[in-house]
């Protein structure tokens, strides 16, 4: 097993190198010239200067050729420094170590209400099958699938707006320092990206649950006269969780993603509202560093999740015979 | 038991059934156009004004002495016919904190450096300028840190004297070499220290220098028609030079200034926030105890913390509220009890910008008969608070009145004529047949709606445009490298003043996107950039109008008004047609 994790953190790192050198290639592929978006803003209201962006294409480094910047870039990262976010001139390592702690606390949060809901609401659904309660949460989880997490979110500040007259608290608050206004802010992204993780999860838990409920031994403990609880519980659920870890370890990164569209749109100054800014303003520093954060973080959840795999599964091994 | 074989023969059409309407519901509301303010016809801006009293300054505010000498005569004030004078008559109360929206994370502490509003917002309140426009009408230059100020006869040399007792927030007492320092840094920047200034509100300037402990001598050029309302602009900061020249680097990286605010801290993409100077030199202001300023980037959160109280002003120009936001506003009776819209003449022109380097808009017939085509009255219906305009806003004082502008070709109602004097002029050009050009827009309103509409009218005369709709930043570039057939043109200049609105139409400058270049158009503008009688200057400006109505580098389809919103509660101060100008909330105070 040691060996199997050392080998998976080895890998990283030629996944790590492709993801940097794509998203370089990217980032100096699409149109716009950093230096002009440093001085005009995402408005274009800036005043912009010959002069000015002669000095700002000299200062950001943007004169040298692209393989210079690369590898620059590259063995910067080697040693932890991933360069200065080319507008606001701060480390982009300070901006990551500000912002991605509150976009883990939004991930985390998700994930764990899209699980908490999710997994009762999908086995209550294989166990009543076919039912109308059945149908109705079989709906509402397709519309969980279809609606776009940026319709949700605007959707959900509007309804606040119209409703209530009320927003959550500007700014951020960390969750130590002042914890119930932390959670004013971060539960409605929260609640309205882990809707459609509720969607996905939902309906893997029914169809894996329903094919566990078929099995002989499940059927064996019925006829032993188990209590539906003990049965559901202790033989069924934890088999068809299975393909849902795998599940949700592979949203995760459908979550980091979605955690970009709530950011803006509830206005959180994590990882997702940076690399929108960044994109927005041509920032490569900040966005090619978020985007290596994120490959980073998803290949650490991955392997969780495998590591987490063979724990559910005792018959599931990893570099053993 | 759990019945878990599936016979229910009724069941799985009824949820495929269930499923297609939720997904075509979902589906057609996506498309839907954007949601549309009540139906309820809105009440226009100046039917909804208060009625303006007569503008006084707050009772309780010492008055700052006017310039000892005579300076230019002062600038006949422009029609302020949009412009609602807020709690002019009332005294002002002491207290509050004002939570006012930030478009962008600050970009730099350094305001020589600064090019975006996400530093002016901010910081003009941290810093006071040397001089600064009357809160009261917005245009009238009135002492500011420099208590008068005099000209020479020839206009090449101003005099300012300093205030006396002005503090840095640190305790350090202002210096005229701290003044002169800040002038010439943003005039003549070091090396490796970026100034827009220095090409822009400065141009001009040979240099600053201290003559004593009160008084700094700047020396122009030329003499300047302008240059007092370009010291009035909130982006002439003086920084203190006693911190910068104990650190290494070229840009300041603290915030200390003289202004009525003092800066606590900068909470990274999340907020300014400034306290109450309570050393101001002018004892009576500021009347906040603070100012937070939440940084918003997505517009509609914005409108959202506005509604709700959770900020109560917005900033300038496009990022302050939409149009469509404004009726919705003006339209709610909750919402207009509690949020005011103000429009105010801006000197924002939206156009048609042809390359004139290029074939077919080199010929001027051709651009001549683009204008012609132009509807300008759809135009200004289509884009809301909104006016007809030539080359300068007709707002301002500088632009040719409306009143007599749609009584020419191609700004008339009645487009016959225009559209058969159009089509001659194409052929003339050699374009019966007409032709085919690639029109660029910006993405969102533009394109969604005043690019089609442009683009039909210029149909009737046979010029196909094909919109292609662009990105705010990519578009931008384009233009500076000239890199386009024909664009849809939005621009704004810092200064309402035809030294800053007039230089797109000088030959080689950095914001002549248009590439036109008229030998007449250079002349008359450095003869009225030179003209110290303002009434002599408007005479030249108005021949450059009229010249680029007869050549027609960049047709205008309108210019627009800017809006801005604010919290009823929220008092004491308006806004003028300086884009940077008005950000200084010394004046503002909160009527609760």
């Amino acid at each position: 097993m040691f060996a199997y994790v050392i080998r998976r953190l080895v890998l990283f790192v030629p996944v790590l190198l492709g993801v940097s050198l794509i998203i370089f290639l990217v980032m100096r592929i699409v149109p716009g010239d950093a230096a002009y978006a440093t001085l005009a803003g995402r408005g274009g209201e800036g005043i912009v200067t010959k002069e000015a962006l002669a000095t700002m294409r000299q200062r950001l480094g943007l004169n040298k050729p692209y393989p210079q910047q690369y590898l620059d870039w590259v063995w910067g990262m080697a040693r932890l420094d991933f360069g200065t976010s080319l507008t606001t001139r701060v480390p982009v390592w300070q901006e990551v170590t500000q912002r991605l702690p509150i976009t883990i606390e939004l991930a985390v949060l998700t994930a764990l209400i899209a699980t908490a809901v999710a997994v009762p609401v999908g086995t209550f659904s294989a166990l009543h099958q076919d039912t109308p309660l059945d149908y109705i949460l079989r709906i509402v989880t397709i519309i969980g699938l279809a609606a776009p997490t940026f319709w949700i979110g605007t959707l959900t500040i509007m309804a606040l707006v119209r409703y209530f007259d009320w927003i959550p608290p500007l700014g951020f608050s960390s969750v130590l320092d002042d914890p119930w206004t932390n959670f004013q802010q971060i539960i409605w992204p929260a609640v309205g990206l882990g809707y459609h993780h509720v969607a996905v999860i939902a309906r893997m838990t029914r169809s894996s649950m329903l094919e566990v409920l078929r099995q002989e031994y499940v059927r064996t403990a019925w006829a032993k006269g188990l209590r539906q609880r003990m049965v559901i519980n202790r033989h069924a659920l934890r088999n068809a969780m299975m393909p849902v870890v795998t599940l949700i370890g592979v949203q995760f990164a459908v979550l980091l993603g979605g955690t970009v569209i709530m950011e803006s749109i509830f206005s959180i100054p994590g990882m997702g509202r940076a690399l929108i800014e960044g994109i927005q303003l041509r920032d490569y520093t900040v966005v090619q560093g978020c985007v290596v954060i994120f490959a980073l973080l998803i290949l650490i959840v991955n392997l969780l999740v495998d590591l987490l795999y063979a724990w559910l599964d005792p018959r599931i091994g990893y570099g053993t015979s | 038991m759990v019945n878990w074989r599936y016979q229910n023969v009724v069941g799985r059409p009824l949820v495929r059934l269930s499923s297609l309407l939720v997904a075509g519901v979902l589906v057609l509301s996506a498309c839907a156009p954007s949601a549309a303010p009540a139906p309820q016809p809105a009440p226009s801006a100046q039917q909804s004004a208060i009625p303006a009293p007569p503008p006084a300054t707050p009772t309780s505010a010492p008055s700052t002495p006017r310039p000892s000498a005579p300076a230019t005569p002062a600038p006949a004030s422009a029609p302020a016919a949009t412009r609602t004078p807020s709690g002019a008559t009332e005294q002002p109360k002491y207290g509050g904190v004002l939570a006012v929206r930030n478009p962008d994370p600050v970009s730099t502490f350094d305001m020589h450096q600064a090019t975006r509003i996400d530093v002016s917002i901010p910081f003009s309140n941290v810093y006071i300028g040397l001089l600064r426009k009357d809160p009261v009408d917005g245009e009238t230059v009135i002492p500011s840190m420099a208590k008068a100020w005099t000209i020479s006869p020839d206009g090449t040399e101003y005099i300012l004297t300093l205030q006396p007792g002005i503090k840095w927030h640190d305790g350090q007492a202002l210096t005229t070499e701290a003044v002169a320092w800040s002038l010439n840094r943003m005039a003549h920047p070091p090396k490796g220290v970026i100034s827009p200034r220095a090409s822009g509100l400065l141009v001009g300037m040979v240099q600053a220098e201290a003559l004593d402990a009160a008084r700094v001598r700047i020396t122009l050029d030329a003499p300047s028609g302008s240059f007092l309302d370009r010291l009035a602009n909130d982006w002439i900061t003086v920084l203190p030079k006693h911190i910068l020249d104990k650190k290494q680097g070229d840009a300041l990286d603290v915030v200390v200034g003289t202004g009525a605010f003092k800066f606590v801290r900068y909470n990274a993409n999340v907020s300014v926030e400034l306290t109450k100077n309570k050393e101001y030199f002018v004892p009576a202001r500021p009347y906040l105890d603070g100012i937070t300023f939440f940084i918003i980037p997505e517009d509609r959160t914005a409108f959202a913390a506005l509604r709700t109280g959770r900020v109560q002003l917005t900033t300038v120009a496009s990022r302050a509220i939409s149009a469509t936001e404004a009726e919705l506003v003006e339209s709610d009776p909750d919402l207009s009890k509690k949020i005011l819209v103000e429009r105010y003449a801006s000197p924002s022109k939206n156009g048609f910008m042809p390359n004139n380097e290029i074939a077919p808009w080199k010929d001027a017939r051709v651009r001549r008969a683009a204008s012609l085509a132009m509807n300008r009255q759809a135009a200004v219906t289509i884009a809301k608070d909104a006016v007809i305009g030539g080359y300068l806003s007709p707002r301002t004082k500088w632009g040719i009145p409306v009143e007599e502008l749609v009584k020419r070709p191609g700004f008339r109602q009645q487009k016959d004529q225009d559209i058969a004097e159009a089509k001659r002029l194409m052929a003339d050009a050699g374009y019966a047949n007409g032709i085919d050009i690639p029109l660029l827009c910006r993405l969102g309103f533009d394109c969604e709606q005043m690019a089609p509409l442009l683009g039909s009218d210029l149909a009737r005369i046979g010029i196909r445009a094909k919109i292609v709709p662009t990105a705010t930043n990519v578009l931008t570039e384009i233009f500076n490298k000239g890199q386009y057939n024909a664009a849809l043109y939005s621009a704004t200049a810092p200064l309402a003043d035809p030294d800053s609105l007039l230089t797109s139409y000088l030959t080689g400058d950095g914001r002549n996107w248009s590439r036109f270049s008229d030998a007449q158009v250079d002349a008359w503008f450095r003869e009225q950039s030179r003209t110290l009688d303002q009434s002599k200057r408007l005479e030249i400006v108005r021949k450059i109008e009229e010249r680029l109505l007869e050549l027609e580098p960049l047709p205008s389809l309108y210019f627009r008004d800017y809006l801005r919103a604010r919290w009823r509660t929220v008092k004491g101060f308006r806004s003028g047609p300086d884009l940077f100008q008005d950000e200084n909330l010394e004046y503002a105070w909160l009527d609760k």
